[in-house]
């Protein structure tokens, strides 16, 4: 990513970006609302097309791909996703097998083996038939989650993934988003969780990167006042964790 | 298929071929009774027996058979069977767009006629009824093709800029909607008699009374054609389920497919409604009712959407002619007579009324 900007008209949302990924890293993209992450992750997904700079994945500039070629490489789970339709969770997480099947057929076996791979990586298999309309938040964001690994990509782009979820799914899920061999960049709100699991942060403030670098750096009492607006004590949990503890904000 | 699932992952696969062989079955079954249906309403109405419709056909294909009488011969070949035949592709094209529709719009109220392509159909049908061409039938259907075409054309021209975002779709399609109809009164009310008005809103309701071979055959074409296109984009259709953004990180490239989509469902509309007038409701319900027995996903969906709605017109237009007979009652008027019981009973059974 090099010097990236988007905008709306008469609004700048992502200024001036410039950020390298490495291969298998997990990167925590944090800051409050409203401080484009959601935007910055967008344009890497190649979703929205930059007012300025490009987009780099290995090299070769993502806006010349085809939708198809860009979605081998990279998924993207959005922050919200509904939809009206009653599809079933293993038809939504057959979603992701899209663009590595022919239009002229359906799913094959194989197609079925990895969304079942998927679905269980993400304790869904339960579920497989169940309709999107009966599941609670939670397993829909799973789900989503499920089908982004069906995709099979190298690059994983998530937006607030554990918005939804209770604790034991939230730490299972960042298990997973660490542990993985994939390229993750995951927009986070929770700081701790972000810095528990994350390789790297990407702190972000008026759509541009305020620091960058290892949790313990950019997690500090100075950084988060200028970009939060809060006074925070940051330390260790019994567990040896990094915790962040805030005091009532002042008026 | 749930309880399998947990068991063990192989056990996965089982279920696979046999759902498949439902698949093929329900395909299967849906074709027999569109045959079957379409057989009987050759011969409701017509008060011919089986013996003498398989003499008509049995003559037409060169076989040794007893020839009928001309006039019945000509009923049944000229008159009838194009009429059913029509109203078999009619129905199956009207569903399909309605199918296509609702998912590229994300709107479970859309149908064919969102996109004003219908209204431009009644404009220029009003036009060449009123200037008197009307006389020769072709004339009707040929002022209706022209006038969606021109409708078609400005729906096209006013999206060009736009990302092709499904609430401009469905605020410029009820524009140019508004625009032809406004055009059909203004032209109907200053220059129309009481006749060209009555022939008019016959045609606008919807009538298959003037069935003919060529309007079967270009049906029949465009049917195959559009049915091939949106039927190889339906992986996208089931994409765009979660919106656009999910669409496209899926792999789906959306706005070409939201203009292609786009432009096959204005053109089957616009054949269609040229064909036989705004038929209403097929659109609409035989969507939803298919999605209910087979689910959201279009590779199903579509093709049964296309039997379901051929059977329900085909059943529908007999009926017509059945119980207004002699009478001829546009079928426009019954489809939603017959359809708004049948839809309710789907939306109860769904648990959503």
């Amino acid at each position: 990513m090099e010097n990236l900007s988007w905008g709306v008209p008469g609004k700048t949302i992502v200024r001036d970006v410039t950020l390298a990924v490495e291969p298998g890293e997990t990167v925590g993209l944090i800051g409050p609302n409203g401080s484009g992450k959601s935007s910055l992750l967008r344009c890497v997904a190649g979703l929205r097309t930059p007012t300025a700079g490009v987009v780099r994945y290995d090299g070769v500039e993502i806006a010349s791909w085809p939708a198809r070629e860009r979605a081998r490489r990279m998924a993207f789970v959005e922050q919200t996703a509904d939809t009206d339709s009653d599809l079933r969770v293993s038809e939504v997480a057959m979603l992701g097998r899209t663009a590595h099947r022919s239009r002229w057929r359906g799913p094959d076996a194989a197609d079925h083996e990895i969304v079942a791979a998927a679905l269980e990586r993400l304790d869904l298999t339960a579920l497989a038939d169940r309709p999107w309309k009966q599941l609670s938040g939670g397993e829909r964001q799973r789900t989503h989650l499920a089908r982004a690994l069906a995709q099979r990509t190298a690059g994983l782009l998530l937006d607030e993934p554990t918005n939804h979820l209770d604790v034991r799914h939230q730490l299972e899920l960042m298990e997973l988003v660490g542990g993985t061999p994939q390229t993750v960049v995951v927009a986070l709100h929770d700081l701790a969780l972000a810095a528990r699991y994350c390789d790297r942060l990407v702190l972000m403030h008026g759509g541009t990167v305020v620091a960058d670098g290892a949790a313990a750096d950019v997690l500090t009492a100075p950084l988060l006042r200028e970009v939060f607006d809060v006074e925070a004590e940051i330390g260790r949990d019994s567990l040896g964790h990094l915790a962040v503890g805030y005091r009532e904000p002042v008026r | 298929m749930a309880e399998a699932a947990v068991l063990d992952p192989v056990v996965l696969k089982t279920p696979k071929p046999l759902r498949r062989r439902k698949n093929t079955l329900v395909v299967v079954l849906s074709l027999v009774v569109l045959v079957v249906s379409m057989v009987l309403a050759v011969r409701i109405g017509v008060g011919a027996s089986w013996a003498e419709i398989g003499r008509a056909a049995g003559g037409r294909l060169g076989l040794p058979v007893l020839p009928l009488p001309r006039l019945l011969d000509s009923l049944i070949w000229d008159l009838r069977l194009p009429r059913v035949l029509l109203a078999a592709l009619v129905g199956a094209a009207l569903a399909v767009c309605g199918a296509v529709l609702q998912s590229v719009t994300r709107n479970s109220l859309a149908d064919p006629y969102l996109l004003g392509v219908s209204s431009g159909a009644s404009t220029g049908a009003v036009v060449v009824v009123v200037l008197g061409f009307a006389g020769s039938q072709l004339g009707v259907t040929g002022g209706a093709l022209i006038g969606a075409l021109v409708a078609f054309g400005l729906l096209m021209l006013l999206l060009r800029r736009t990302g092709l975002d499904s609430s401009r779709i469905v605020l410029t399609g009820v524009v140019v909607g508004q625009l032809f109809a406004a055009l059909t009164s203004l032209i109907l009310l200053s220059s129309g008699d009481a006749d060209s008005i009555r022939a008019v809103t016959n045609w606008l309701l919807g009538s298959l009374a003037s069935a003919r071979w060529t309007s079967v055959a270009v049906c029949a074409a465009v049917l195959a054609a559009g049915l091939l296109v949106v039927w190889l984009c339906s992986a996208a259709l089931d994409g765009f389920a979660f919106g656009t953004d999910t669409a496209s990180s899926l792999g789906v490239d959306v706005r070409t497919t939201r203009a292609v989509l786009l432009v096959t469902t204005s053109v089957l509309t616009a054949v269609a409604v040229a064909a036989v007038g705004a038929v209403g409701f097929v659109g609409l319900i035989v969507p939803h009712g298919v999605r209910f027995l087979v689910g959201p996903l279009h590779r199903k969906l579509l093709p049964l959407s296309a039997v379901v709605g051929a059977v329900f017109l085909v059943w529908t237009d007999a009926l017509t002619r059945v119980v207004f007979s002699p009478l001829e009652v546009p079928v426009g008027v019954f489809t939603a007579l017959v359809g708004v019981p049948l839809f309710l009973l789907v939306l109860r059974k769904r648990g959503e009324l």
